[in-house]
């Protein structure tokens, strides 16, 4: 009996001691989050450098980059290099965090960050940019492939969830748009093996499809177009490549389609590189990434919606150092009011003046740094 | 004994559902995967050292026209990384399809819990780990084309824990959606059996790139 007595005794005495390691564990970790909750604000700063060992201010006097302040935490822990994110008022940047897979598997989520008062908010969520991410003037949106169809979720610029639905047609990566009330969203039909691209407009409000536009009129080819961008209701999309539907061959293509989706009216311009693949619009000028694999060189085209001029950029040339294509990604372009152009390649930030394509200053990051963003402050 | 086994096996498997998957294994069928075990990491430092000791090759179907030796996106090409989690028995590395349904995508079978997914960006996993590219070597383009599309065509389905199981269709781990793409497509069967049992065949991704039926096309490093 007694013997019994103890042993209820010892059960209690062990459940009561780990439910206090599991509140000890939990304050912890609520005490000590594994990212920031807030960012290293400065006045003076003219860029804000997120990365996954920390975010900085940096200052940029003259060709000199100054860390004005710097917090160890990263806003995330992982946020996948290929998928874009979203800003909102000059204020807001919104992105989705984290990866679920068994050879890399971080904390998913989507992040909401404040630069007037410095505020990380995270939301938690199962619909992460599994497939791709996107955003509208007021919606970032996350996009899950499955075999129904394409699961798409809306949040707002604080990172809340607002509606998910899942729309029965297999997209294309990425779409943009600055309408207000509905946003536009590639999309590939696979017909029995021949592919054609359409353009689809979608509703804000209930995430349903209101017309379908046709972006080809053969179906002897696949127009490959690589992301879209909508911006005053016209659309720019980088025409990648050609495929034969019927050998299934490849031929590179250096077109640019602008297309005005209110009158239909459309035509390509000519880019001076072939492969073109991520476009980032900012202000009168689009920038347009290309296959470093594919054209062998690391380099970008600036495209100005205005003129619809466009000049290359080779960056190894602008560098004065040579890059290895395989390994030199060109990401996160951002402009500032002042005409200077933001990017990452491999461990540096590079700062050139757009208009005379002139290096203004670079930035070197820690090894194995990755950049999640630059967000310039004018 | 027999559950402890197959969660030492799998270890990085929720528990739930491998007490699910394992209660199909026999004592007898458990012994094997254990004996397969203790060879695995002989096995992956062979496909490791065979893979980097070979030149990497141009690929002769490739329209791009790509450098000899980079990164590629033409349909069908297998991608295969050293990068996974290094306790579990035969999938550890990573393996994917280039898939013709989006423009620089893979198709893949990420892990448990996850489903079959299209994957868009390239692959940058730093050393230690390395990248392969491999193209099959007795396939046209056309075939090639098939087999991503057919393995573009599993997004949704869920994660096969069943290792051994790899003839079926209703869920993928990831070297199995790679090596039915071009089984169910090409007939081009990429088992090595390096890791056959009497009763299955389970695909390490070490198998495409050790494998007479490929060449490497890209390497990392």
């Amino acid at each position: 009996m007694r013997k019994r007595k103890r042993l209820q005794m010892l059960l209690l005495l062990t459940a009561f001691l780990s439910s206090l390691l599991g509140i000890g564990v939990w304050l912890f970790q609520l005490l000590n989050p594994m990212t920031a909750t807030t960012l290293p604000l400065h006045p003076e700063a003219d860029l804000y450098l997120l990365t996954n060992k920390g975010s900085y201010a940096l200052d940029l006097e003259g060709d000199q980059f100054a860390v004005l302040e710097k917090s160890d935490r990263p806003v995330a822990e992982f946020v996948y290099h290929y998928y874009p994110r979203a800003s909102f008022d000059d204020r807001y940047l919104v992105l989705s965090k984290g990866w679920e897979a068994n050879y890399a598997n971080y904390p998913t989520g989507v992040v909401s960050l404040d630069f007037e008062t410095g505020k990380v908010h995270t939301t938690k969520t199962e619909h992460y940019a599994h497939t791709s991410a996107g955003h509208s003037k007021d919606y970032f949106y996350t996009l899950a492939t499955t075999t129904g169809g394409t699961n798409i979720t809306q949040f707002n610029a604080q990172g809340e969830e607002l509606q998910t639905k899942v729309l029965p047609k297999l997209f294309v990566d990425r779409f943009f748009c600055d309408s207000s009330g509905h946003f536009y969203i590639g999309n590939v039909e696979d017909q029995e093996g021949i592919f054609t691209s359409t353009l689809l407009k979608v509703d804000e409000k209930d995430l349903t499809i209101l017309e379908e536009i046709p972006l080809q009129t053969s179906d002897d080819i696949h127009l490959r177009f690589s992301e879209s961008v909508v911006l005053d209701e016209t659309l720019y999309t980088p025409l990648n490549s050609i495929r034969d539907n019927a050998t299934k061959e490849i031929a590179a293509e250096n077109q640019l389609l602008i297309k005005n989706l209110e009158t239909g009216e459309e035509h390509y311009a000519t880019l001076p590189q072939y492969f073109p693949n991520q476009v980032i619009p900012k202000g009168d000028y689009l920038f347009i990434e290309h296959g470093v694999t594919e054209t062998g060189q690391v380099g970008f085209t600036v495209f100005n919606r205005v003129t619809e001029d466009s000049y290359f950029v080779d960056v190894a040339t602008l560098l004065n150092q040579e890059l290895d294509p395989n390994t030199s990604h060109l990401q996160r372009f951002n402009l500032d009011q002042q005409g200077r152009l933001f990017f990452n390649v491999n461990q540096e930030i590079v700062c050139m003046d757009v208009e005379s394509g002139n290096l203004l200053s670079t930035f070197s990051l820690e090894e194995a740094e990755k950049v999640f963003y630059l967000w310039p402050t004018s | 004994m027999t559950i402890s086994i197959v969660l030492g096996l799998l270890a990085c498997q929720p528990m739930m559902t491998l007490a699910d998957e394992s209660t199909d294994y026999t004592n007898e069928q458990l012994a094997e995967i254990a004996k397969i075990e203790t060879q695995l990491q002989e096995t992956v430092k062979m496909y490791e050292e065979t893979a980097n000791s070979v030149p990497v090759q141009s690929d002769p179907k490739d329209f791009y026209r790509a450098a000899k030796g980079s990164w590629s996106w033409r349909d069908g090409l297998i991608c295969i990384t050293t990068k996974g989690k290094g306790n579990q028995v035969v999938n550890t590395w990573h393996a994917a399809i280039v898939a013709p349904q989006q423009i620089q995508s893979v198709a893949e079978a990420p892990g448990e819990n996850q489903q079959v997914r299209f994957t868009a960006g390239w692959w940058e996993d730093p050393a230690p780990y390395t990248v392969y590219q491999v193209a099959v070597n007795s396939t046209s383009v056309q075939e090639d084309w098939n087999a991503g599309q057919w393995a573009g065509r599993q997004i949704g389905k869920p994660y096969n824990t069943k290792f051994w199981d790899s003839r079926r269709t209703d869920r993928f781990y990831c070297s199995q959606l790679v090596w039915a793409a071009y089984y169910y497509t090409a007939g081009v069967d990429l088992n090595k059996n390096d890791n056959d049992l009497p009763w299955g065949f389970a695909i390490h991704p070490g198998e495409f790139v050790t494998n007479s039926n490929t060449t490497i096309v890209y390497r990392s490093r």
